[in-house]
């Protein structure tokens, strides 16, 4: 089969109408017409992720963010050396990409925000894990929820804002760049990465409510880490609808250094 | 908008406040915060760039001046020190009232000033006036007496670029600096690993660094950007450089590449600092240059520090 047919099986199977507008779900290198001999899911195609598909004969990636880091792709990369070397090294080796993103947030739950609710051992109804959810868990502290959930994903980008001994159970959750915001109604606010300043400012929030005594905290997981779920479904969807292609989740080893504190 | 080209040596002439007339407080006489600012920006040397976020965000103008306190953003914490310490006129980089959108990371944008947010910030929406956090900070300002100003988009229109000064010299690195251009900086090779551990203790880091590229990398040639960048600015500072250092990017653009050129086998690395942590600096070079301005009051930093924490 070749990559273009396994992109309609993909949309004969998805449950939703097809965004025929979207620039995000689209082939970003590599020949569509290529025959593919393996799928790899990974929620970032790095230069590393390629080698270790290419490695497992997977000539096809399917990736949740983008390839050549920009979003719209508007950029000319054309004289940028890493540009050349990464581009040139799916060419050189039948390596086709294509990028899974709206058409993943915009199913029903969203996959990759149920995908990782899942992951963490959050119990939560699958029709509210749509959009950015909210709900509540038992009465835990700050420290033992961010200890855990940090266990579980082993994130090396972790940051946490508020005191460690505050007693949370409201629960706001997002995940990637989706940020979602303080309210009275939310003790913790989880997010993928989000800007520090500038956006939700969840930053500065929490900082000022601890200082006035409020028990909030916020959680930066970790960008890939927290939508890394999702792909790791991916992989065993298609599975349903393509049995006898070997396809693989890849997943990324963390771009950051693990520093301790 | 760019002020003219200002040669440190004139930077330290003007910081000495010969640039411009400077103000001095008559002795027992009082100053409102809105006649103080209005000299600090009168002596900045450019002029205030169109569209600026500039302005008073908090607080009274009106107030009568006992003192003034710089930061990169004026939390809760920050206020009561500065209230503490007498200081009511307070000088921030950042918003004091965060805005609280919800939101996705913003697209690329093309900009190289060391800013944060941007042209975004325009068009979001302040917090619910009846946010807890929101009531309690308007009223501790407005019962301690003080006011809020926001002083970004003129300072850093500077040519100089007080901020990466700033961020250069809290590094350690003054006397590396690339001629006229203090976002450039030639340092003795040093393993990237050493190196990582320096910025560390200079900043006095806990868990907002963010490090990317191969350990063993030899740094010499250094660009520090403060602020957020965006993949234009990475992709066009990384290959010159052996090491990028900013506030902020995402993990897709300017991490992926740094992470994809490390792959490559280009010995180069990439620091995210965390956007604070990387216009603290800056912020104490505002209020040693205000203090050359703005005469017999005094003037202070007030440090931000890392925010965040890492559990074990």
């Amino acid at each position: 089969m070749i990559a273009r047919e396994i992109i309609l099986k993909i949309r004969e199977n998805l449950g939703i109408p097809w965004q025929e507008k979207t620039f995000r779900d689209t082939f970003k290198v590599g020949d569509p017409d290529i025959e593919v001999k393996g799928i790899a899911t990974t929620c970032m195609a790095t230069l590393e992720q390629i080698q270790r598909a290419h490695a497992a004969e997977l000539n096809m990636i399917i990736t949740h963010e983008p390839t050549f880091w920009t979003d719209a792709e508007q950029m000319d990369l054309s004289a940028d050396p890493v540009y050349k070397y990464k581009s040139e090294y799916c060419l050189k080796n039948n390596i086709v990409i294509w990028r899974y993103h709206d058409h993943l947030h915009a199913r029903k739950p969203d996959v990759i925000v149920y995908g990782a609710l899942h992951d963490l051992g959050f119990e939560i109804d699958k029709s509210q894990a749509q959009g950015l959810p909210t709900f509540t868990i038992p009465e835990t502290t700050l420290a033992e929820l961010a200890a855990r959930v940090r266990t579980r994903l082993n994130s090396h980008a972790f940051r946490v804002v508020g005191d460690p001994a505050a007693k949370v159970s409201r629960i706001a959750f997002g995940v990637g760049g989706g940020m979602p915001r303080f309210s009275e109604k939310v003790d913790v606010v989880f997010g993928g990465e989000g800007q520090e300043v500038g956006g939700a400012d969840n930053t500065g929030y929490a900082l000022d409510a601890v200082s006035l005594g409020m028990a909030k905290g916020f959680i930066l997981m970790g960008h890939i880490v927290s939508e890394e779920s999702g792909m790791e479904y991916v992989a065993s969807w298609l599975k349903t609808f393509l049995p006898n292609l070997p396809i693989q989740f890849v997943p990324a080893r963390e771009l950051f250094w693990d520093l301790r504190f | 908008m760019k002020g003219p080209p200002v040669s440190r040596r004139k930077f330290v002439l003007a910081a000495a406040g010969m640039a411009g007339g400077n103000i001095q407080f008559a002795r027992g006489g009082t100053l409102a915060a809105r006649d103080v600012v209005a000299r600090i920006q009168a002596n900045v040397g450019v002029p205030i760039p169109n569209n600026a976020v500039d302005g008073f965000k908090a607080g009274n103008p009106d107030i009568a001046v006992k003192g003034i306190a710089t930061t990169a953003m004026a939390t809760m914490e920050v206020l009561r020190q500065a209230a503490k310490r007498g200081l009511n006129l307070v000088i921030t980089y950042e918003n004091v009232y965060f805005a609280q959108q919800q939101t996705m990371m913003p697209q690329s944008g093309s900009s190289d000033a060391p800013r944060s947010g941007g042209s975004r910030e325009q068009s979001q929406q302040p917090l619910y006036p009846d946010d807890p956090v929101y009531k309690s900070k308007k009223e501790f300002i407005e019962k301690n007496g003080m006011a809020v100003f926001r002083f970004r988009d003129q300072w850093t229109a500077r040519r100089d670029n007080p901020l990466a000064i700033g961020l250069g010299e809290a590094l350690g690195w003054s006397r590396y600096q690339v001629t006229e251009d203090p976002t450039s900086y030639q340092i003795p090779s040093i393993k990237f690993e050493s190196l990582v551990d320096d910025i560390r203790k200079r900043l006095n880091m806990r868990a907002g660094i963010r490090v990317v590229g191969d350990r063993q990398a030899l740094i010499r040639k250094i660009a520090v950007v403060p602020g957020s960048i965006t993949i234009e600015t990475g992709i066009r500072r990384l290959p010159e450089a052996d090491l990028l250092i900013t506030g902020q990017s995402q993990e897709w653009d300017v991490t992926e590449y740094a992470f994809d050129a490390s792959i490559g086998g280009w010995k180069k690395g990439y620091i995210m600092l965390g956007v604070v942590v990387s216009e603290d600096p800056g912020m104490r070079a505002c209020a040693n240059w205000i203090r050359s301005v703005v005469k017999n009051v005094p003037v202070e930093w007030i440090g931000m520090g890392d925010p965040y924490w890492r559990p074990a």
